[in-house]
C-alpha cells in the first residue's frame, strides 16, 4: 500500500494518506505524544434514513435512531465477550459517537496501540445482532433518550433546528424516540450495516506513534475487501425560508435560556472542500465580529443585564447545511433576538472596522493551531472535516488568506435576518 | 517527564510557585489559587470577587477592552472561579495562551498575557479605592442567577442537594458558589475588604505549565508577588464524621421524566492515609470505569440506566454513586448497588476486573503529559503544605502504587464503606 505525505511546515504538522486494497482510506498522523489515538468512522448518521445502493431498485426508509442504535450494538460480539472488556486488557480508553452524518469508534492508549487498533478494526467489521440483544439495548437507549428529554439545552437545540429547517434531516434527533427504536429488529440493523459499513464508505485516522507500514500490514491481516458499491442517501431539498421565527418550551429551569439560529442557504453546488472550509472560516470570523465576547453587541447587552457569562457563538457545518448558533441565558430573549437582527442590518449597511476584522481573524487563526494540541482533538476534528470534504492541515493557511473583501461579501451573501430563528426554554408558569 | 513539577519555589509567606515544563504543548498556562476556609460567607464573597476581577482592570477597564486584548493575544483565555477541596474554598484565576513560536510577527505572547494577568490580579478596576458599585451590582445578579441555574442540569442539581443533605452541619455542605441572600447583601466595600484579605492571608499556590522559560516565569511571577504584606493562614480540613445511625432517605419531586439517584457513602479514607490507593482501586472496580460492576451489571446486564458511576472524595473520606434511572427503578437500583458493594466486601472480584481497573487508572494517569493544562487541578491537593517538589507524588508514582494493590487490599478497604444517605430526584406524584 502506498502512502502519500502531506505537510504544513508553518504549522509544523503532517500526515500520510493512502487507500487500502479493501477500499478503506487511511490517514496516519505521526506525533510523539504519550497517548496514541485511533478513530474509525463511517459516513452514516441520523440523516441517512432513506437510501438504496446501486444494486437495489427501491429506496427504503428506516426508523429513526438506527445509526445510533447500531453504534451501541457494535460493542457486543458473537463470542459473548464485550469489546470494552477486550480493550480494558490493553489499558485502552474507548468510546464511540453518532452524529447526524457519521458514526465513529475510537480509542486512546499509551501502550499496546497496535493490539487496540486490531480490536477496533475487528469488532467494527464483525456485526452481531439478535432479538435478545436488541431488546436489552432498547432499555438502555430508552434511558439515554429520557435523560436528553429532561435536558433544557437539548430541547433548545432540537426546537431551533425544527424551526430553522423545513425538510433538511439535520433536525432529526440522533437517538430517535422511544417509539421509533421499538421498531428496530436485527434484520433492519443488518441491512443498514451492510449498506453503510462498507469500507469504501469509511475512513481510519490514527494519530500518535503509529508507523504507516505496520498499520497497512494490520489492515491486510484483519480487513476483508468491500465491494465498491455506491450508496445513495436521499436528502430532501431545503426551501430557502424558515418554518417560524420563534419557538418556546417550558421546563423546570431557573430562568429563560435561548438559542438564536441563522441558516445559510443557496449553498453552492459541487463546492470543493477548500471552498467549503474557506466559507466556514469566513462565517466564523463574521460571527465573532458581530456577536463575539469582544463585540459591541455582547458588551451592550451584558451591561443592560440582558446577557451574562454563559454565552457562546458557534457554527455548525454539514454536507448540505450550515448555520450559526448564538446561545445564552437572558431575562428577555426576544430583546436579544431583535438586537441581533439589528446588529446584522447595521453592519451590512454601515460596514465594519478593519481592526475588528484583523482581531477576529487573528483569534480564529490561533484556534486553528490550538486544534493540533493532542492526539484525540486532532483525530476527531480531522475526521469530521474529512467527512465534509475538508483538509484540517490547510486550515491555518485558509484563514490567513481571508481578506476584508471576502468578509464583506460573506456578510452580504450569508447573513439574511429573514433566516433567523429564536428558540427559548423558559420556566414553567406557576399555577 | 513532562507531567512532573520541575521546581517548587517559595515566593513568600504562604506563597508557592510550581513550575511544570512541557515541550510538546502548544499552550502555556498560568493559574493562581487562593485558598481560604469554606463557609457560605467566604464562598459568596469569592464567587463574586472572581466575576468582578475579570470584568475589568486598570489598563482594560471594560470587559470589551479585556476581550479585545485577549483576542489580539492570539485568542488567549482568562478565567476565574471557585471550587472546594474538603473544608477549603479555592478561588482560581487562570490564563491560557498559545506558545510564542506561533506568533506571526515575533510577538512575545507570553509577556503580553502575563502583563494582562498581573493587571487583572493586582490592579482591578476601582473607584475611590473600592470596586465600582455598578459592576458589583450587575455581577451580584449574575452570581445569583448562576446559583439558581444549577437547577437546569438535573444531574448537577441532584448532586448538589445530596451533598447539602448528607453533609448538613459539616463545612463541606456549603456550595462553592455561595448563597443568594448573602451575595445580595455584599457591598463594594465588603468585597474590596475580602479581596485585600485574600491577598494578605490566603494560602497561595501558583502553577505555570508549558514551554515558558523557567527563569522568565519565575522572575515575572516573583515580581508580581514581591513586597506583599503577608500573614498566611492555611485552613484546616477534616474527614466527614457521620451522624446517622441508619441511612437517611430523601425524595424530591419535580417535572422530570428521568429519576436522578445519588447514594452517599462514608469510608473515612483520606489522601493523607495509607489506604488511598487501595480505595482508588476499590472505587474503580465498583463504578469508576466502564469495566466496573455498576456499568457491566446495572447498565449492560440489567438495562437499568444509561449513566451510572461512583466517585470518591479523599478530603472528606466519602463516596457517591450517581445513576440516571426510570422513576420506578429506584429501589431496585439501590438494592443492586448495595449488592455489588457486598460482592466486593466478600472478595467476589475476578483477576480480570482488578487488572482492567489498574490498566484504566494507569492509562488515565499517563494522559496528563499530553493534556498538561489539567495538571494544576490534579496537583493542587497534593502540593498544599509541602516544601519541595521532591515530596509531591507524581502521576507515575501514583501509577506505581496502584500497580501493587491486591484483592486483599480492596476487600480490606471495602469493609469501611457504609451507606449514609440516599437522595432521589424524581417525577411528580400524579
Amino acid at each position: 500500500m502506498n502512502f502519500v505525505l502531506k505537510e504544513n511546515s508553518l504549522l509544523g504538522e503532517k500526515y500520510y494518506y493512502g487507500k487500502h486494497s479493501t477500499g478503506l482510506e487511511i490517514f496516519v498522523i505521526p506525533k510523539e505524544h504519550k497517548q496514541s489515538f485511533a478513530i474509525f468512522g463511517t459516513r452514516y448518521g441520523a440523516m441517512d434514513r432513506t437510501f438504496k445502493t446501486d444494486e437495489e431498485a427501491e429506496f427504503v426508509t428506516v426508523p429513526d435512531g438506527i445509526a445510533h442504535f447500531l453504534e451501541h450494538k457494535m460493542f457486543e460480539n458473537e463470542d459473548g465477550v464485550d469489546t470494552f472488556s477486550r480493550y480494558a486488557e490493553n489499558g485502552a480508553d474507548a468510546n464511540a459517537f453518532t452524529s447526524n452524518e457519521m458514526t465513529a469508534y475510537l480509542f486512546s492508549s499509551t501502550e499496546h496501540y497496535y493490539e487496540n487498533l486490531e480490536i477496533l478494526l475487528d469488532f467494527v467489521t464483525h456485526p452481531y445482532f439478535t432479538k435478545e440483544t436488541v431488546e436489552k439495548e432498547q432499555g438502555i437507549i430508552g434511558q439515554e433518550i429520557t435523560m436528553y428529554d429532561d435536558s433544557p439545552n437539548w430541547s433548545l437545540y432540537q426546537n431551533l433546528l425544527s424551526a430553522l429547517y423545513r425538510e433538511n434531516y439535520v433536525k432529526i434527533d440522533v437517538a430517535g424516540t422511544v417509539e421509533s427504536i421499538a421498531e428496530i429488529t436485527p434484520e433492519i440493523l443488518y441491512r443498514c450495516y451492510d449498506t453503510f459499513y462498507n469500507l469504501n464508505n469509511m475512513t481510519l485516522v490514527v494519530c500518535g506513534r503509529f508507523d504507516c507500514d505496520r498499520v497497512a500490514a494490520l489492515c491486510d491481516r484483519v480487513l476483508k475487501p468491500s465491494k465498491d458499491v455506491h450508496v445513495e442517501s436521499r436528502q430532501p431539498k431545503e426551501p430557502r425560508d424558515i418554518v417560524k421565527d420563534e419557538v418556546r418550551e417550558s421546563f423546570p429551569v431557573a430562568g429563560p435560556m435561548f438559542m438564536i439560529g441563522l441558516k445559510e442557504t443557496d449553498l453552492p453546488e459541487g463546492e470543493s472542500g477548500e471552498d467549503k472550509l474557506k466559507r466556514s472560516c469566513e462565517q466564523e470570523i463574521v460571527a465573532d465580529m458581530l456577536f463575539g465576547r469582544a463585540s459591541d453587541f455582547y458588551y451592550e447587552l451584558y451591561n443592560e443585564g440582558l446577557l451574562n457569562e454563559k454565552y457562546d457563538v458557534g457554527y455548525e457545518l454539514g454536507k448540505n447545511y450550515s448555520h450559526l448558533i448564538i446561545s445564552g441565558e437572558s431575562s428577555n430573549p426576544r430583546a436579544v433576538f431583535e438586537a441581533a437582527k439589528k446588529t446584522v442590518e447595521k453592519v451590512k449597511q454601515e460596514g465594519f472596522e478593519l481592526a475588528d476584522f484583523r482581531r477576529c481573524k487573528k483569534a480564529r487563526y490561533a484556534r486553528s493551531i490550538a486544534g493540533w494540541n493532542n492526539t484525540s482533538d486532532i483525530s476527531e476534528r480531522f475526521l469530521n472535516l474529512r467527512f465534509v470534504g475538508c483538509d484540517m492541515l490547510t486550515e491555518p493557511d485558509v484563514i490567513s488568506s481571508v481578506t476584508a473583501e471576502d468578509i464583506a461579501a460573506r456578510l452580504e451573501k450569508s447573513f439574511d435576518t429573514k433566516l433567523m430563528v429564536l428558540s427559548v426554554v423558559e420556566p414553567i408558569e406557576k399555577e | 517527564m513532562t507531567d512532573q513539577i520541575k521546581k517548587r519555589l517559595r515566593l513568600g509567606d504562604g506563597i508557592h510557585l510550581n513550575i511544570i515544563e512541557n515541550s510538546s504543548s502548544k499552550y502555556n498556562s498560568l493559574v493562581v489559587y487562593f485558598i481560604d476556609s469554606l463557609n457560605p460567607e467566604n464562598a459568596s464573597l469569592a464567587s463574586l470577587l472572581a466575576r468582578v476581577l475579570t470584568r475589568g482592570s486598570e489598563k482594560y477597564p471594560t470587559s470589551r477592552d479585556m476581550s479585545r486584548a485577549l483576542d489580539n493575544c492570539y485568542s488567549a483565555g482568562l478565567g476565574a472561579g471557585t471550587s472546594k477541596q474538603g473544608d477549603r474554598l479555592v478561588m482560581s484565576v487562570s490564563a491560557v495562551s498559545l506558545a510564542d513560536r506561533y506568533s506571526l510577527d515575533n510577538e512575545s505572547i507570553t509577556s503580553e498575557i502575563i502583563a494582562i494577568f498581573e493587571d487583572v490580579l493586582f490592579h482591578p478596576y476601582t473607584e475611590n479605592g473600592c470596586f465600582e458599585a455598578g459592576r458589583v451590582e450587575s455581577e451580584k445578579k449574575n452570581a445569583v442567577d448562576a446559583i439558581r441555574a444549577v437547577l437546569n442540569n438535573k444531574r448537577s442539581y441532584a448532586s448538589k442537594r445530596a451533598i447539602e443533605l448528607m453533609f448538613d452541619g459539616d463545612p463541606y455542605s456549603s456550595s462553592e458558589i455561595g448563597e443568594e441572600k448573602i451575595i445580595e447583601s455584599i457591598t463594594p466595600e465588603a468585597l474590596t475588604a475580602y479581596y485585600k484579605k485574600l491577598l494578605k492571608t490566603a494560602e497561595i499556590e501558583i502553577f505555570s505549565v508549558g514551554q515558558a522559560d523557567e527563569r522568565v516565569i519565575g522572575d515575572s511571577v516573583r515580581k508580581m508577588f514581591d513586597g506583599m504584606e503577608r500573614r498566611a493562614v492555611l485552613p484546616s480540613s477534616r474527614a466527614f464524621e457521620p451522624k446517622n445511625a441508619e441511612p437517611r432517605e430523601i425524595t424530591e419531586r419535580m417535572d422530570v421524566k428521568q429519576g436522578n439517584l445519588v447514594m452517599g457513602f462514608t469510608h473515612g479514607i483520606t489522601s493523607t492515609g495509607s489506604e488511598l490507593y487501595a480505595m482508588t482501586m476499590c472505587n474503580s472496580v465498583l463504578g469508576g470505569s466502564i469495566t466496573g460492576k455498576l456499568f457491566t451489571v446495572l447498565r449492560e446486564q440489567m438495562s437499568l440506566c444509561y449513566s451510572i458511576f461512583s466517585a470518591c472524595n479523599y478530603e472528606k473520606g466519602t463516596m457517591m454513586v450517581h445513576a440516571g434511572i426510570n422513576p420506578t427503578d429506584r429501589d431496585k437500583t439501590v438494592r443492586e448497588t448495595l449488592e455489588r458493594i457486598k460482592e466486593i466486601k466478600e472478595g467476589d472480584i475476578s483477576d480480570k476486573e482488578i487488572s482492567d481497573s489498574k490498566n484504566d487508572i494507569i492509562n488515565r494517569l499517563s494522559s496528563f503529559a499530553d493534556n498538561p493544562s489539567s495538571l494544576p487541578a490534579w496537583y493542587l491537593p497534593k502540593v498544599i503544605g509541602k516544601d519541595t517538589e521532591k515530596e509531591i507524588p507524581t502521576p507515575s508514582f501514583v501509577a506505581s502504587r496502584i500497580e501493587k494493590i491486591t484483592r486483599e487490599d480492596i476487600v480490606r478497604v471495602a469493609e469501611r464503606i457504609k451507606l449514609d444517605t440516599v437522595y432521589f430526584l424524581t417525577e411528580k406524584e400524579n
